[in-house]
């Protein structure tokens, strides 16, 4: 696919944000072959000599996809939102395609975070991360919005409070809370 | 979930974590009075609160694309590696798995740890990484340090490392499940340090320093692990492109240096930092940034530009203060004041964020942490006299609250941040420069450009020590500056020399662009100075050190540190030169300013306090050189610690004085003791390490185990000639103690030629009538007598004995022991007369300057008996031997007492007859 103009991208989140739904079903696959693109990047390991920072990535792919003129912050966190979203299904595919299943495969189980010392939680992985996501939005499905957002999306404490146009220490409290209850819940599937 | 439930456990949740984790189960009890179900779900959550702090707080992507790039392998233990039989699985890491392993054959029983690369992941820098980390290993040996044993490659050509396998616990765990105390935690972080220190000393720097790379055993002992980053300061290593951020995917963030995360070149002082962390996180029982797991832009800026909260703050605002006091077997209140003050500056000290302002070495991290033990001043921290009073209050409580408080109101206002803020700008830009030198040194390593890969540290050394004369050209401050610290380089590797050479061009560039009386051109005269010294061009010396020793005292006055170190120099020379007088009035001088200005003993005292004993020492005033040298071993001890170079010279110097007492069995077991330690810490080649082997040799000399002091003194010899080169009188001195040796064992004319080359290198080296000097013309004189040439041996030991009478005194032991060698020659030539004279009043100045027991004396008594023999004077001479008997004479006369010729006219004497049966009662009970 060929990539779409800064136009398209910037009258499609123009006429979601208005309440437009069918905008977003045409806005997906334009912004998900962006992103998907750029995760490729990111784990085919061309990027020696680079940090990997989700935001910085996903705002690369927003200056690509938008016309920074036309825009203003409304459209922006919706942006956001919808790259969360998609950066979510694309990072599960991806771990469900290289094997990394939720349990009892093969594959070694994947640590969140692989520095030994301060991963408490090395039987925890990405699919099932996924999994205990949507049962945390069956629950509250806020808290889920949150660790999309932040986990998926590399948005900011700030920058979620924007897109889901709540305060700061809300956010702080939904996280604090959602991560202690992902983590429960995820102890308890193993 | 109700959503009324859910409500109500959110609501709990955020209440019960305002609390103090304490009172949270009184405050769940009351509210959650009849809803067990409530309870437990909240309390379920509450429990996972710390635990979950950094759970995915990396944004997914970056978790991807790290394990996307690690490339997860197929993880199949195999069965055995080589001849190791695998028992399971103890780790893994980035690149490398560990596995428990037992040998399979006899030839070696007990359990190993086997390092090997994961399948597919042979990069040649993997490859070339592990490679390193066995060349690594096997350069260092070291109690603490755990040992390579084995290593090779799997049928596949999986490259593998036998290592010990250690059982014991990382190091904050151990300390905690132990409830050790802050001062035995600092005494145990102590012995890592000096770990990291020897590490260093071979060039070898850890950085990954962690608690889980330092277990502590079941006896409480460290040991360091994991050298799997380690690099050394090798060429082999350094020409592999330093792509910094594949560094930091192996490495530990909340212990990596900010050097580290800014990619920067890493030195010793990245493990100084993370001592550092290690230290704060054993103190608080967290660490100084909670970076793990947060995106690495962000890891970066906080490491490198965050100022972590003191470990007094952190400890009495963040996490559980009860528990953290518990384990450390004090209160909350009470561990905010003990970290509060030293151990605050201490660790902010090894934290900085330059690294040039953190502690210099691992052994300096140390002596702070002895100091701050001892109650001493630490030098961490900013040195304000209410500081200083106050340490002097808590060491003397009573009396002194009055007058520190009265010091206290005089704290002085420094003004030296203001200054600080003006230079940073500046300061940067010199960073970069010295950064960009330092990239081109290493540049130079270039293997097509040198030999193959055989290069060594030193070789870059060297080649930079050249190119500095151009490198920095434009900026002479700071290529004067680097030139200093190359030279401190070359003089702690004790290449005197080189040192030399470029404290030279550093003074003069100095002199040049800053003034004669700058604090930094001073500064590196007195380098130079002591260099010129060291390389014995004593009198060169002491020219430049009265010149600097004038200026300092006119512009700085004599309260001044740095005048007193210079006066403390030029007094060291004049010890040199053998003008003790002047030496001992200088260093007394010195000594009652430091004093003065410390108020107590500490490194820089220890250091007047044994040239003052040395010098003590020189003059032959052995007692109290004796006991200003214990007193310098103890403070350095305890200052310093117990393996610290200048501890270990104080401990050779002690040896050194209880051997010119006569006391050589404790002087040789304190020797032994201080060579197997220098030989561990500073290496076998090291200047203080050979003169040790010396000294040892001198003292089994005397007591007669002439092979091995033989060997020894060869063995020196010979790494003296290689390392110090051929004048050294570190050199000289090894010739001489070898000559004396041969000539015990009966190679005169061998003895003969080597007294005599040495002598004349110090004829032209250092003059002709300097105590060395007069020395070797002595123990020429000795063997000269020994092969019968007794008139010359005479000339030589009347001219000697003039000159030593002039220029040591007529009491000063070497000028007795000359005098009494001439006994021995007047004997042989039947001139009884001129012998008996000679003989009595030497040793009546022995037995008054020495003591009537000191060996010296011994021998002498045992020559006049001799004279006396001969000419029939029995009672006398029988009252002599005995006392030469009961007073330490030399065991091979002694023993052969009934056969000396000399002795003939007593034979046929019973009191003879009983005193050779109780000399030889005396050899059989030794």
């Amino acid at each position: 696919m060929d990539l779409p103009s800064n136009h398209d991208v910037t009258q499609l989140l123009k006429a979601w944000t208005t309440g437009d739904e069918q905008a977003l079903e045409k806005l997906t696959p334009l912004v998900y072959t962006q992103l998907h693109r750029i995760a490729e990047r990111c784990m085919a390991g061309e990027r020696s000599g680079h940090t990997l920072q989700t935001t910085a990535l996903v705002n690369e792919a927003y200056l690509q996809l938008v016309d920074c003129d036309k825009i203003d912050w409304r459209d922006r966190a919706h942006f956001f939102a919808v790259s969360a979203q998609l950066m979510r299904r694309i990072l599960i595919d991806f771990a469900r395609s290289r094997g990394y299943q939720k349990r009892g495969g093969t594959a070694p189980h994947l640590s969140l975070d692989e520095t030994p010392s301060v991963c408490h939680e090395p039987d925890a992985n990405l699919v099932a991360l996924d999994d205990a996501l949507n049962t945390l939005a069956a629950v509250d499905s806020r808290k889920s919005k949150v660790v999309e957002l932040r986990f998926f999306g590399g948005l900011s404490i700030e920058e979620t409070a924007e897109v889901l146009r709540v305060s700061v220490e809300t956010v702080v409290r939904d996280w604090r809370l959602a991560k202690v209850w992902l983590l429960r819940e995820l102890r308890e599937a193993n | 979930m109700e959503p009324e439930l859910w409500s109500r456990v959110e609501d709990l949740f955020h209440r019960a974590l305002e609390l103090d984790p304490n009172s949270r189960a009184e405050f769940l009890d009351d509210a959650c009075r009849d809803d067990p179900v409530l309870r437990r779900e909240v309390e379920s959550l509450l429990a996972l609160d710390k635990t979950a702090e950094h759970f995915i707080e990396s944004p997914a992507l970056e978790v991807m694309g790290r394990l996307a790039a690690q490339q997860p392998p197929i993880t199949e233990i195999p069965e055995k590696i080589g001849p190791y039989r695998i028992v399971r699985e103890i780790g893994h890491g980035g690149m490398a798995v560990v596995y428990l392993a037992e040998r399979d054959d006899q030839q070696y029983r007990g359990r190993v740890a086997i390092k090997m690369v994961k399948p597919g992941i042979g990069s040649d820098q993997v490859l070339e990484r592990f490679r390193n980390e066995r060349q690594t290993l096997a350069a260092l040996d070291h109690p603490h340090i755990v040992k390579l044993l084995d290593g090779g490659s799997t049928t596949v050509g999986l490259p593998y490392l036998v290592m010990e396998y250690v059982e014991g616990l990382p190091i904050d765990r151990y300390c905690d499940l132990n409830k050790l105390s802050i001062a035995d935690r600092l005494r145990l972080f102590r012995t890592v340090c000096s770990t990291v220190q020897y590490a260093h000393q071979n060039l070898v720097i850890h950085r990954d320093l962690k608690p889980g790379n330092i277990l502590v055993t079941r006896e409480g002992l460290p040991r360091l692990l994991d050298f799997g980053i380690a690099k050394l300061l090798n060429p082999d290593c350094l020409d592999t492109p330093l792509v910094t951020r594949m560094d930091w995917r192996v490495m530990t963030p909340e212990y990596a240096s900010p050097e580290q995360v800014r990619g920067q070149p890493v030195t010793s002082a990245t493990d100084i930092y993370s001592l550092g962390v290690l230290l704060y996180e054993l103190l608080t029982g967290q660490r100084p940034f909670q970076v793990a797991g947060r995106p690495w832009g962000e890891i970066e800026r906080v490491v490198a530009e965050h100022e972590p909260p003191r470990p007094s703050t952190r400890v009495s605002t963040g996490g559980d203060a009860k528990a953290t006091a518990e384990v450390r077997m004090t209160e909350p209140k009470q561990l905010v004041s003990l970290l509060r003050g030293d151990l605050d500056w201490i660790t902010m000290k090894a934290l900085e964020k330059e690294a040039g302002r953190r502690y210099a070495t691992a052994s300096e991290l140390s002596a702070d942490i002895g100091r701050y033990l001892d109650h001493e001043p630490v030098l961490a921290r900013p040195a304000t006299a209410a500081y200083r009073a106050r340490k002097y209050v808590r060491r003397h409580p009573f009396g002194t609250a009055v007058a520190a408080g009265l010091v206290l109101l005089l704290a002085g206002f420094t003004g030296v941040q203001a200054f600080q803020l003006r230079r940073i700008t500046r300061e940067r830009d010199r960073a970069n420069r010295v950064t960009a030198f330092m990239e081109g040194m290493f540049h130079l390593s270039d293997p097509s450009e040198a030999r193959g890969n055989s290069i060594t540290a030193r070789e870059i050394l060297d080649k930079a020590s050249k190119d500095i004369d151009t490198g920095l050209a434009h900026d002479p401050e700071l290529q004067a500056e680097m030139m200093r610290v190359m030279g401190l380089v070359y003089k702690n590797l004790g290449l005197f020399a080189r040192a030399q050479s470029l404290f030279g061009s550093s003074a003069d560039i100095r002199r040049r662009i800053l003034g004669p009386e700058n604090a930094d051109t001073l500064r590196s005269l007195d380098d130079l100075a002591w260099t010129l010294n060291q390389e014995g061009h004593v009198r060169e010396a002491e020219k430049l050190q009265r010149e600097t020793v004038d200026t300092r005292r006119r512009v700085f006055g004599v309260e001044n540190l740095d005048t007193l170190r210079s006066m403390s120099n030029l007094a060291w020379s004049l010890d040199r030169e053998g003008n003790y007088a002047e030496a001992e009035k200088l260093e007394r001088e010195v000594l009652d300013g430091e004093r003065g200005i410390f108020k107590t003993d500490n490194a820089d005292t220890a250091i007047v306090l044994n040239n003052l004993a040395a010098t003590l020492g020189h003059e032959g005033r052995y007692t109290e050189a004796e006991r200003l040298k214990r007193a310098t071993l103890d403070i350095r001890r305890r200052v310093l610690g117990p393996e610290h170079q200048e501890t270990l010279t104080a401990m050779n110097n002690l040896a050194y004085t209880l051997q010119q007492e006569g006391h050589y069995g404790e002087a040789e077991k304190l020797q032994r003791e201080t060579l197997s330690l220098q030989r561990r810490v500073l290496g076998p080649e090291h200047p203080d390490t050979l003169r040790s082997m010396n000294n040892l040799a001198n003292t089994l000399a005397a007591e007669n185990h002439l092979a091995e002091a033989l060997e020894l003194q060869q063995q020196a010899l010979t790494i003296k000639r290689r390392v110090l080169g051929p004048e050294h009188q570190d050199t000289l001195w090894a010739m001489n103690g070898l000559a004396e040796t041969l000539r015990k064992v009966g190679q005169y004319p061998a003895a003969e030629q080597l007294f005599r080359e040495t002598l004349d290198i110090q004829r032209r080296v250092l003059g002709p009538d300097r105590p060395n000097t007069l020395n070797t013309m002595g123990s020429l004189a000795v063997t000269l007598n020994k092969q019968g040439r007794y008139p010359t041996a005479e000339k030589l030991q009347r001219e000697t004995l003039e000159t030593q009478r002039r220029v040591l005194g007529p009491d000063h032991p070497s000028t007795l022991t000359t005098a009494d060698q001439l006994v021995q020659t007047l004997e042989r030539e039947g001139r009884y007369d001129d012998a008996e004279k000679l003989a009595r009043s030497t040793l009546e100045a022995q037995r008054r300057v020495l003591g009537p027991e000191h060996p010296e004396a011994a021998g002498t008594a045992y020559d006049l008996a001799c004279v006396l023999a001969h000419r029939g004077e029995r009672d006398e001479a029988i009252s002599l031997l005995r006392e030469a008997i009961h007073h330490g004479l030399e065991d091979t006369v002694r023993l052969a007492l009934d056969q000396d010729p000399d002795l003939k006219s007593l034979r046929n004497d019973p009191r003879f007859h009983a005193l050779v049966s109780d000399a030889q009662q005396r050899g059989a009970q030794h």
